[in-house]
């Protein structure tokens, strides 16, 4: 089945910008910072490029092109879930005491997560789109919310995040959100009522746009060479807080008990 | 209601928290560039709290009942409101300042936690949980105050707590500066 020209455009302007952003992220040095991350995005832009010459080898239906799409989706789903830990990993790790409690917590939301979404998934042997989009949305749900939670502590901890792990953050959990959204609209609703490929398109067409939205986020955020590395926090002796904390907690629990008798009077 | 009808929900409620976060991280990274626990450390060796909680002697005198009894005696009808309103206004912008107060030192207890080797899950999650309880009940009192009631023992005894918190904080922190001048010292004759 020939392409039409929109999405010839569509593919293009995708590629470049993938293109683009590999381009800088070599350049400016990312992988020394993130290797996962770079590593994501050189396999996001090797998958389009050999997605089209697959389309055009095989044919957009046929069974080729279905496996080879989906495939590659496992593929760069694996690789993002690595760009995710090591993301956690470089923003809390130099805070010894926060990350080992932020380490428990993230790893509790995604065994959760993830053993919802395979039993979710299990239940759907019947149709192996409705299958694989089911497990997609369980995984691109644990996604978003482990970066949300991320994002939570550092700013609940007031931890510097250098604006490269930033943006590169908010733009993975931008494009987890989105997708999460589209695989739940797809699965829920359109499924029930419609033959699914009907909408497949519609579905590709929210995911590369909600992807290209991320790539231009992580190109700004890789466009400038990246800064010096900050030292790492000096630590304060473990004695501080262990008779800080406790006080500031007694305290705090006695000023909500004033304000509640304040609110009796 | 159905499964999806709930992943739908759940995602647009992520897509809500998401704008949320980016909103705060790009407004917080700019009103406040030094968000660092360095920053705050250099914060606390400044002794820059408790600002608001110094003045609750004149703000006790501005809202006690001898006053009012005063004003009730001498003034006028009109002097009176106006003096009501005013005695308000303070009680109100003390309570705020109680509040930054809070927050500065709920701070340290966060950047001290941020910054040692080791931190308690309980203590941890019981701040977070008296955080979100503080925020219920200030809304409340203010609306309280907004209403006319009176508060001022109430708010002594808010100031008592706040400024002993300060006092303890600031001890730890001059043990802390001593401590790491001592490490400092036997590093350069190391």
């Amino acid at each position: 089945m020939p392409l039409s020209l929109s999405t010839y455009l569509f593919w293009g302007a995708g590629t470049a910008l993938e293109l683009l952003l590999c381009a800088l992220a070599l350049r400016n040095g990312l992988f020394r910072r993130l290797w996962f991350f770079t590593l994501y995005v050189l396999l996001v832009a090797i998958y389009e490029v050999s997605w089209f010459g697959a389309i055009h080898a095989l044919g957009y239906k046929s069974k080729g092109a279905f496996y080879f799409f989906w495939l590659a989706q496992a593929i760069l789903l694996s690789a993002r879930a690595a760009a995710i830990a090591e993301l956690c990993q470089h923003i809390l790790r130099p805070y010894r005491g926060v990350w080992a409690l932020a380490k428990s917590i993230l790893l509790g939301i995604a065994l959760i997560l993830l053993g919802y979404a395979t039993i979710a998934t299990l239940g759907r042997t019947s149709w192996i789109t409705a299958f694989i989009l089911t497990a997609g949305r369980g995984l691109e749900l644990a996604a978003a919310v482990i970066l949300l939670t991320l994002l939570f502590i550092s700013a609940y901890y007031r931890i510097r995040l250098e604006p490269v792990v930033r943006l590169v953050a908010l733009g993975l959990c931008f494009f987890s959100t989105v997708q999460m959204l589209n695989n739940s609209f797809l699965v829920g609703w359109l499924v029930q009522y419609f033959r699914l490929m009907r909408f497949f398109p519609l579905w590709d067409g929210i995911r590369t746009l909600s992807f290209n939205v991320a790539v231009v986020i992580w190109c700004l955020a890789v466009w400038r060479p990246l800064s010096a590395m900050a030292p790492e926090a000096t630590l304060l002796p473990q004695q501080i807080y262990d008779e800080l904390a406790p006080q500031v907690n007694y305290r705090l629990r006695m000023l909500n008990q004033r304000l509640l008798e304040m609110l009796k009077v | 209601m159905s499964t999806p009808t709930i992943y739908v929900g759940l995602g647009v409620v992520l897509l809500m928290l998401f704008l949320l976060v980016l909103v705060l991280l790009l407004t917080r990274e700019r009103a406040d560039s030094r968000r660092a626990p360095e920053a705050a450390a250099a914060l606390l060796s400044k002794g820059a709290f408790p600002i608001h909680c110094r003045h609750f002697p004149q703000v006790r005198q501005a809202l006690s009942a001898a006053d009012q009894q005063y004003l009730e005696q001498r003034a006028s009808a009109s002097i009176r409101r106006k003096a009501r309103r005013e005695r308000r206004k303070v009680a109100q912008q003390f309570v705020a300042g109680i509040k930054e107060d809070f927050l500065r030192l709920d701070r340290v207890g966060r950047t001290v936690a941020s910054l040692s080797p080791g931190v308690s899950r309980k203590l941890e999650f019981e701040r977070l949980r008296l955080m979100l309880r503080f925020w219920m009940l200030y809304g409340l009192v203010r609306m309280q105050l907004a209403m006319g009631v009176s508060v001022v023992t109430e708010l002594a005894r808010l100031t008592e707590l706040v400024g002993g918190l300060a006092a303890q904080t600031e001890r730890a922190m001059a043990a802390l500066e001593e401590a790491s001048a001592r490490r400092l010292q036997s590093g350069i004759r190391a």
